[in-house]
């Protein structure tokens, strides 16, 4: 079964095609303001590349928030209206789930401006914490404090990013709880007002 | 630091625009106030110009938001009149600082998204084509004030 993985959702433009739980191919490139130009034809290119027709992709997953306003939008709607038009099965996963380490506790992070981030503290496909808005020295203080590991897009915070693999977590996210039952009324989150 | 002088004429403003342009960085914030037809995307104009922008710049009253990534810099052009007394967060705080130059016109409506230091641009008719300029920023801003100051007196 070829799965088609999607995620748009902070400065990284993310696409990849799966086979099973073999990852065929895939695109993971900065694109921040551009996504939304770019991301149908990163589809278009991953599926030439393996030969691959749209009619194949029976399953679609999602990163769908919370991370930049128009980021999350992107590819929730290419997955949304795709999911709809082909009846085929879509998982929505967090955006700050994909950068949980492979075993490790991990606090999530993405950039949510004003001295503010993003955030949700994962083990596993276990939610410790959450995605929700906190003060930067606020998450500073609980990754120290309970020794997370600190991974995501962290620039704002002046640290680099423990290790995380993108495609590996969405896939591993795929849940029968992650499932979306109503695709037409599937919405991205934000969390800001 | 605070400048004031006359602009003869929309040529003289867009010339204005152009020199502003050569003197922001990445990530600088340029406010924008006067009334509905005293000049405020002529300047916007002017900077697009210095930054080598060639796509056609309007004021984006509508759109809110118009981007120009083709340029020597990315610009930002923001227009925030319609946003007034609507404070839903449509995300326009990733679009000022860091990634660009973010000019934003009627920012008093915005605010709660404006920095504290900006560079600050107010323009009032005098007559027809003239146009009266005040400049003023602190901070790093001190600088691009203090150069126009000296070419436009």
């Amino acid at each position: 079964m070829i799965t088609l993985l999607l995620d748009s959702s902070s400065h990284h433009l993310s696409v990849a095609l799966v086979k099973g739980d073999k990852i065929l191919s895939f695109i993971d490139e900065k694109a921040f303001q551009t996504q939304s130009e770019l991301m149908v034809q990163r589809i278009y290119e991953l599926l030439v590349r393996e030969k691959v027709t749209p009619a194949d992709v029976k399953r679609l997953i999602v990163a769908y928030g919370p991370g930049s306003f128009t980021g999350v939008r992107i590819a929730v709607t290419i997955a949304k209206v795709w999911a709809y038009a082909e009846d085929i099965e879509l998982y929505a996963v967090s955006s700050l789930s994909v950068y949980r380490h492979e075993t490790k506790p991990t606090i999530c992070v993405l950039d949510a401006r004003r001295d503010r981030s993003f955030v949700g503290v994962y083990e596993q496909n276990n939610i410790i914490l959450p995605d929700k808005i906190l003060q930067n020295s606020e998450l500073l203080e609980l990754a120290e404090r309970e020794g997370y590991l600190i991974s995501g897009e962290t620039k704002h915070l002046g640290i680099e990013p423990s290790k995380y693999n993108r495609f590996e977590n969405m896939l591993k996210s795929a849940t029968i709880e992650n499932r979306v039952k109503d695709i037409a009324a599937f919405k991205p989150v934000y969390l800001k007002g | 630091m605070k400048h004031e002088f006359k602009s003869i004429s929309a040529d003289q403003t867009i010339e204005f625009g152009k020199r502003l342009a050569a003197l922001l960085k990445l990530g600088d914030i340029v406010l924008l106030t006067g009334d509905l037809g005293a000049g405020k995307t002529t300047i916007t104009k002017g900077i697009a110009k210095g930054l080598n922008i060639t796509e056609k710049v309007n004021s984006p009253t509508f759109n809110i938001l118009k981007i120009y990534l083709k340029g020597d810099k990315p610009l930002f052009h923001i227009d925030a009149y319609r946003l007034e007394d609507d404070k839903r967060d449509i995300g326009l705080d990733e679009y000022i600082g860091e990634a660009g130059i973010t000019v934003i016109e009627w920012p008093m409506y915005i605010k709660h998204l404006v920095p504290s230091e900006a560079l600050e641009i107010k323009i009032t008719h005098c007559d027809l084509t003239s146009r009266n300029i005040v400049i003023s920023g602190s901070g790093h801003y001190t600088k691009v004030v203090s150069v126009i100051a000296k070419e436009f007196k």
